[in-house]
């Protein structure tokens, strides 16, 4: 099980590290949301808009980056394989390719 | 690849010409992101949350709505500093994979016949003294210039037609 886990973290750590941010905006967000609903006072209600808000927001952009960032590897890859191949199939027919 | 093996047009330096063929050579490098467009996105992302952090700190310092507002916009603009840098990151993803899978359908389409390789990769490059990228003929880029024949070694793809 735990040695799942890691081959699928090691695997998909890109995948791994946009669920962990998004995590962290979901527990930021519900912090500063506490904070802010705590005070009546906007002097004080703005620190928690800037960090909170602010860090959630930052944190869901760096999750999106991450994910998309995963699925663009994961075509690059399979587009780099098939190129290899009929680069490879083209060199054993002798014909040039490019 | 050296500059002398160069095709492009003579009016570029041959140090700019130098520089694009070592960009296109990394360009063939197993990872889709260069070292520098990780050091980049870093930096830009560390600045965002630096500001951001900094305008944490202003804010919770003072209780003057003036300030905590100029404190608010810093962090605004850290924001989007940091959706700077990650849109920069993909933006230069998607342009490698687009320009892979064009390679990809060139070779396929070169295998077909002749006359389907020419129809997907719109004939020969071409490209303009000064121009960075590689064209099609009909790309809105290099309609009413001359258009010389590019080495596609040496020049980027063009994003809007590649």
């Amino acid at each position: 099980m735990n040695g799942n886990l890691s081959t699928l973290l090691k695997a998909q750590w890109d995948r791994a590290i946009a669920v962990a941010c998004i995590a962290g905006a979901v527990i930021v967000l519900v912090v500063g949301y506490l904070g802010i609903s705590d005070t009546p006072y906007v002097a004080e209600q703005l620190p928690y808009f800037i960090s909170a808000g602010a860090g959630g927001i930052v944190l869901c952009a760096v999750a999106g980056m991450m994910w998309v960032s995963a699925d663009l590897r994961d075509e690059w890859r399979e587009l780099r394989a098939l190129r290899e191949q009929l680069a490879a199939s083209d060199t054993a027919a002798g014909t040039t390719s490019r | 690849m050296s500059s002398t093996q160069l095709t492009t047009p003579h009016a570029v330096p041959a140090r700019a010409g130098a520089r694009r063929a070592a960009r296109s050579a990394s360009h063939d490098s197993d990872a889709l992101w260069e070292p520098g467009d990780r050091l980049v996105t870093a930096l830009v992302i560390v600045v965002g949350v630096a500001l951001i952090g900094a305008a944490w700190l202003g804010a919770g310092n003072t209780t003057q709505w003036d300030t905590q507002l100029r404190w608010t916009a810093l962090a605004i603009a850290g924001v989007v500093v940091v959706c700077t840098g990650v849109g920069v990151w993909l933006s230069r993803g998607f342009a490698r994979v687009r320009a892979e899978a064009r390679a990809v359908r060139r070779q396929l389409a070169a295998r077909l016949t002749p006359t389907a390789a020419a129809d997907i990769s719109g004939g020969p490059r071409v490209t303009v003294a000064g121009m960075a990228h590689h064209h099609a003929p009909d790309c809105l880029l290099v309609q009413g210039k001359t258009a010389v024949p590019a080495d596609e070694a040496t020049l980027a793809p063009c994003g809007v037609c590649a």
